[in-house]
């Protein structure tokens, strides 16, 4: 099926990509970093958890699937850990006890070829949904993210990552993907970097042909406003749960689709269906359901499986509530679109 | 008679072992009496690391501080604690405060936290050594606040200071505290009116006003942005020590600002508690003898923000250099 094609239901859900690991996986990954376990059978556990976890989404509903990144232990480490010059010296702290290894750069950055290829290509074959969701750590937030030891400027580090993000969308490309996700969840937080970084995104995704979408969570919106025409993607994924739907003002003039942020994923109590439709009709004052994507806030990967699954049923219960109303005034699908407005 | 001295301020990395205790008590699989004992251990591993470097003047490390706000804000009447917010530019998320009703401090173990850390810190040091304990200020708190209760900011600093602060620095004092280390970045952050700064400016001088009345010294900490920033401003702060962050982009002329508000004490941040690379020894020694020659008489060197967004491993190796370089400077000047 060619891209133009493909429709998808009006209020399509997705996720925004990690997902909750299963205990078994846990084990296995703890067993070879002791060296109890061989690397292939690791493999093997990887490819099983992605198909559980597929499995989780689809039996919750959700109509665009991720693998969960389940291969994945962190967003921007997982991509140092596979582009050249990089260096670990420990984990840092995120909030509470969570951590992640932050790298540092220490040299030239080189691309060392491809970095989620086989991730799309496993999904592709265990999902039965029509489109999946690949998601890419962007350029800005890898340099962000990093210890700058080597470059002059996070812009020159930058730059050069998004060389390395450009080549490996093209590859996913090249292999059918339809649906690649930025994350880029540092983006605003430095404001007066706005402008360079808006560009590095831009260079990152220019010359690919499919659908691109840009994750943005817990940052200053306000920040974001005024380069909502600039960004080249065809989708914004915001955070508004944890923010208790504060903030959906900026949303007004947004001239692509949104992807939105229904379902808080730092907080254990489960959402109800209700919740969920009021806060879709809420944002549908700024942005029409022609527009609109339903995702959780961000990843799940912090959630217990079993809350994770509930959060993303109920999540799908309550799109269900305002597609019904919606199917009655006639909008019942959308189509799978990569240009970069939503008209 | 001129004073330079090394100091550790704020948070030291929370290491992963620490981070184990917390799952494990609230698990259920250990003891409050054995979480406590492990907390005292690794506060002791902390301070020995810091005698080993030369370091006497410093903090606990925060070891059971999730950030600047946590936990104190959940012994707070009036807080409610709401979903994560990003510490201002960094990849470093804390619980906001969402401030439901009038703030009012309650029953916290803050206190008896600092008492068990000055005798561990005297176990290690014997009684050469000052213990700060770390507050947030009252205008960082309020900044940093999701206000649903107060009809204007100024109340809002205003109480932070007034029913939640003061009387915590009073309890502390009751248990042997001499030195207050109040972290105000809000303060030179920004994205404020010149109006409301001048407000939180004027609530923060009225909390060393209090400090001093109640002969306890207070260290004034901003980070990220320069205080420089304050210009005017800054005379009304100039009793407290104050921390100047040497690594923010928007630092301008600090030895001519030394001079103009007469500032006679400062902390430097000279440690580059954001970046692995390691700073250059000539670089701090040409920075404080720079501000020697500015007029300051009190030099404190140290790291210019939380050391949470370093590996524990460069943290280490940071202090340990901080140390050898203050104390290596200090022996020249007095050999000269």
């Amino acid at each position: 099926m060619g891209l133009k094609e493909i429709e998808l239901p009006v209020l399509p859900t997705t996720v925004i990509g990690s997902y909750p690991r299963p205990k078994w996986l846990r084990e296995i990954i703890k067993g070879y970093r002791r060296g109890r376990i061989k690397k292939e059978y690791l493999e093997e556990a990887f490819n099983d958890a992605v198909v559980v976890v597929v499995r989780d989404q689809e039996e919750a509903g959700i109509d665009i699937p991720s693998d969960g990144e389940q291969r994945r232990d962190e967003m921007v480490e997982y991509f140092a850990e596979r582009i050249g010059g990089f260096k670990f010296y420990g984990p840092v702290r995120v909030w509470g006890n969570n951590y992640f290894r932050k790298p540092a750069v220490v040299s030239r950055i080189s691309y060392r070829g491809p970095i989620v290829l086989n991730e799309y290509l496993f999904l592709r074959k265990v999902s039965k949904a029509k489109v999946v969701k690949v998601t890419i750590t962007g350029p800005y937030t890898m340099a962000d993210w990093s210890f700058n030891e080597y470059y002059k400027s996070k812009e020159e580090l930058a730059s050069e990552l998004a060389k390395i993000v450009n080549m490996e969308i093209k590859k996913l490309e090249e292999v059918g993907a339809l649906y690649v996700q930025v994350d880029e969840p540092a983006l605003t937080t430095h404001p007066d970097e706005m402008d360079w970084a808006v560009d590095i995104i831009n260079k990152a995704v220019k010359g690919v042909n499919i659908k691109v979408g840009l994750h943005v969570c817990y940052s200053d919106y306000r920040v974001l406003k005024p380069y909502f025409d600039e960004l080249k993607v065809s989708q914004l994924a915001l955070e508004f749960a944890n923010r208790g739907f504060r903030d959906l003002e900026i949303l007004k003039g947004l001239n692509k689709e949104l992807g939105f942020g229904v379902i808080d994923v730092h907080n254990l109590r489960i959402e109800t269906p209700d919740e969920v439709a009021k806060a879709i009709e809420k944002v549908m004052n700024y942005v029409r359901p022609e527009c609109l994507y339903i995702n959780p806030d961000c990843g799940l990967k912090l959630l217990p499986r079993s809350i994770a699954k509930e959060k993303l049923r109920v999540m799908v219960e309550g799109v269900k509530i305002v597609r019904k109303k919606l199917i009655n005034k006639g909008i019942e699908t959308i189509p799978l679109r990569t240009s970069t407005t939503c008209p | 008679m001129v004073v330079i001295k090394a100091c550790m301020n704020g948070s030291y990395p929370r290491s992963k072992a620490v981070a184990r205790l917390y799952s494990r008590l609230s698990s259920g699989k250990l003891s409050i009496e054995d979480f406590e004992e492990g907390i005292r251990n690794h506060t002791k591993k902390f301070f020995e690391l810091l005698k080993n470097s030369g370091v006497r003047l410093f903090t606990d490390g925060m070891l059971r501080w999730d950030d600047i706000f946590n936990p104190l804000i959940r012994y707070v009447n009036g807080v409610k604690i709401n979903g994560l917010v990003r510490f201002f530019d960094n990849n470093f998320f804390f619980r906001a405060p969402k401030v439901v009703g009038k703030l009012d401090i309650s029953d916290n173990p803050i206190p008896k936290w600092f008492n068990v850390s000055i005798s561990i810190a005297k176990r290690v040091f014997g009684d050469d050594f000052i213990l700060k304990q770390v507050i947030p200020g009252p205008f960082t708190l309020a900044m940093n606040s999701i206000n649903q209760y107060y009809s204007n900011l100024h109340e809002l600093i205003h109480d932070w200071r007034v029913n939640v602060l003061e009387p915590l620095i009073k309890s502390l004092v009751s248990v042997g505290l001499s030195v207050i280390e109040v972290h105000e970045p809000s303060l030179v952050w920004g994205n404020v009116s010149s109006e409301v700064l001048r407000y939180g400016v004027k609530e923060v001088s009225e909390l060393i006003k209090f400090c001093k009345h109640l002969g306890v010294d207070i260290w004034l900490l901003t980070y990220f942005r320069s205080l420089t920033n304050l210009n005017g401003l800054v005379s009304d702060l100039v009793d407290a020590i104050l921390g100047i962050d040497f690594f923010s982009k928007d630092l301008k002329r600090p030895y001519v600002f030394m001079e103009e508000y007469g500032i006679k004490r400062v902390m430097l941040g000279l440690i580059d508690s954001r970046n692995t690379l390691m700073e250059k020894a000539s670089m701090i020694r040409r920075v404080v003898s720079r501000v020697l020659d500015a007029g300051v008489n009190e030099v404190y060197v140290g790291n210019n923000a939380p050391m949470d967004f370093i590996p524990e491993v460069i943290a280490a190796k940071k202090i340990r250099k901080l140390g050898r370089v203050v104390n290596k400077l200090l022996s020249s000047l007095l050999g000269d």
